[in-house]
């Protein structure tokens, strides 16, 4: 097929599939999935395949994810959580561990392992912001906790992500040295050159949608030239602008692309998976889907009671931060580049996570359609254990603890 | 409870991604929560004694949100209007007069308009398009579309507006 025809089918299907998953109340991001799984080479609609076109767009989509999640993070907002960000973050971290377990138990070698369990324990910001915001659920005190941990996550992506790439790419001390020598240049540069960026970006209209997509494009490419992986390039490339004057101005201006790009790259981690193999990991999807509700309801409950949430709360904390979606299949598409997994693991573990979204993704819309009923219901035995006087405290102990810990009051 | 003279107390948190909220204990019981999204809707969230779930919702957009905030509370900030701003600086003011379709101004030098001379106002810069004349000479002259800004005291700048808007 003609790329550029390719290439127009391609955003034209992606619409639909988007439209359609707006229609049945789930994030787009399982549209884009689907069609990429039913329309590509081993779907049942074999239209598309992933050729030049659709293989940049993806790679650019993947960069331009990582680089608005760091635009979006901020260091300022991770301290300004305090204590009780921290101490839920670290508690949810006994994802990895489990889903690691999890993995090697159903056979997957060491590396697929310890990419299934990083993609595991990230959970989607955007889907989980859009229905903190659709269901009127943002001023809920566990939605504070959730967004907090959410940042949390980001920033243990970066040196697990990096750690993972230079361990990929060989672990060699050679290796290492380039990844320093990016991180020792990119430390410079936010130290020095905010000013030299500030001026790089300080144009409009086409001039900065130019020099945008190329310092993305350039500086990720400069950091896989030194063997550091370049979706952290990016992440960190944003963390760097969100700080400067040009953020507001860059992000708009990029976003066309992002959007496009970002559709193009889940349609794309679609087309890499059999859709036969994907529906028949369903059965073990959903097992793994299993596990993950579980340890999220013991990470989150407990994270909750130790940040002074009520029981209603913490088990709401846990039902918020189920959603797995567009993190989880950049995390894939990096597993998919190792050369350790052998190409038979890498398909299973294709189809197994891609399931694994789409299937996190309706259940965490079925669990937000009701969520106070849902909340109510697991909450319920445990607040009888607590005297009905402490119960009705928690929501003032919230408040008098996290009025004590305003730096300013 | 706290001492009712105390003024409330507002908790501020940043919500990553969504917004800001803002959290204020009310004295009769209760809490309200205000959330303020990037693009200006506010939520605002109430939430009844001893409860940490909202018994109800409000959403506003921007307007609606000021017109609240005008009925809350009359010394709260009154939306700017644009078209007629003015900024008293000891008597003086300072006003943007655009120059309306087909204005005779338009093509005239300052010198030969005598707007000074006719109504007391100085004219201190003409903003045209996205760039700015500062500090016009007699000699330069008006161009279709041409915002004026002028000086001078109320009286002044109202003479002037009045003959701006009638060339």
């Amino acid at each position: 097929m003609n790329p550029l025809l390719t290439f127009g089918l391609v955003l034209l299907v992606l619409y639909v599939a988007g439209w359609l998953s707006r229609r049945v109340g789930v994030s787009s991001v399982v549209g884009f999935l689907l069609a990429g799984l039913l329309l590509g080479p081993g779907g049942a609609l074999p239209v598309f395949t992933s050729g030049v076109v659709v293989s940049l767009f993806a790679e650019l989509g993947l960069l331009l994810l990582l680089f608005y999640m760091g635009l979006e993070f901020s260091i300022a907002r991770f301290v300004e959580g305090g204590r009780r960000t921290a101490v839920a973050g670290a508690i949810d971290l006994l994802h990895l561990p489990v889903a690691f377990g999890l993995g090697w138990l159903l056979g997957f070698g060491l590396w697929a392992s310890a990419f299934l369990a990083v993609a595991v324990y990230i959970s989607s910001s955007g889907v989980i912001a859009r229905l903190l915001t659709e269901r009127d659920l943002i001023a809920y005190p566990e939605a504070e906790r959730t967004l907090g941990v959410l940042v949390f996550e980001d920033l243990v992506m970066v040196p697990v992500l990096g750690l993972l790439g230079w361990l990929v790419a060989g672990g060699s001390p050679v290796a290492l040295l380039g990844v320093a020598a990016f991180l020792a240049a990119y430390l410079l540069a936010v130290r020095f050159g905010s000013v030299w960026l500030n001026r790089l970006l300080n144009r409009d209209g086409e001039s900065l949608v130019l020099v945008g997509l190329a310092l993305v494009v350039l500086v990720s490419l400069g950091g896989y030239t030194l063997g550091f992986p370049e979706a952290v390039a990016a992440f960190l490339l944003g963390m760097w602008v969100s700080g400067s004057d040009a953020k507001a101005g860059l992000a708009a201006a990029l976003e066309p692309w992002y959007f496009a790009a970002a559709a193009v790259f889940f349609f794309d981690v679609g087309l890499q998976v059999n859709a036969l193999e994907a529906l028949q990991a369903v059965p073990l999807a959903a097992l793994l889907l299993v596990v993950v509700t579980a340890t999220q309801t013991v990470t989150g409950v407990l994270a909750g009671r130790a940040t002074g949430l009520s029981w209603r709360g913490s088990f709401g904390h846990a039902v918020m931060l189920l959603p797995r979606g567009e993190f989880t299949l950049v995390v894939l598409a990096l597993a998919a580049a190792a050369p350790q997994i052998a190409s038979a693991e890498r398909a299973s573990l294709q189809a197994l996570v891609s399931s694994f979204v789409i299937l996190s993704v309706v259940l965490a819309s079925v669990l937000y359609g009701r969520f106070d009923a849902v909340t109510d219901a697991l909450s319920r035995p445990w607040r009888r254990r607590t005297s009905s006087r402490q119960a009705a405290d928690d929501w003032a102990a919230v408040a008098s603890a996290e009025a004590g810990r305003e730096p300013h009051s | 409870m706290s001492d009712s003279d105390a003024p409330p107390q507002i908790r501020e948190a940043t919500l990553p991604g969504v917004g800001k909220k803002y959290v204020m204990p009310l004295r009769a019981g209760g809490n309200v929560a205000i959330v303020v999204r990037p693009d200006g809707e506010r939520q605002l969230f109430h939430f009844l004694e001893h409860e940490d779930r909202p018994c109800d919702v409000l959403k506003v957009d921007p307007d609606e949100a000021q017109q609240v905030a005008n009925l809350l509370g009359g010394s709260m900030v009154e939306a700017p209007d644009l078209g007629e701003l003015q900024v008293a600086l000891g008597g003086l003011e300072i006003e943007w007069v655009p120059l309306p379709d087909g204005s005779d101004l338009v093509g005239m030098t300052l010198g030969s308009s005598q707007l000074r001379k006719r109504t007391g106002a100085s004219v201190v810069a003409i903003l045209r398009g996205d760039t700015a004349v500062p500090n016009p000479e007699v000699d330069t002259s008006f161009e279709a579309g041409d915002t004026l800004l002028i000086v001078g005291s109320e009286a002044q700048t109202d003479a002037a507006r009045a003959t701006i808007e009638a060339s």
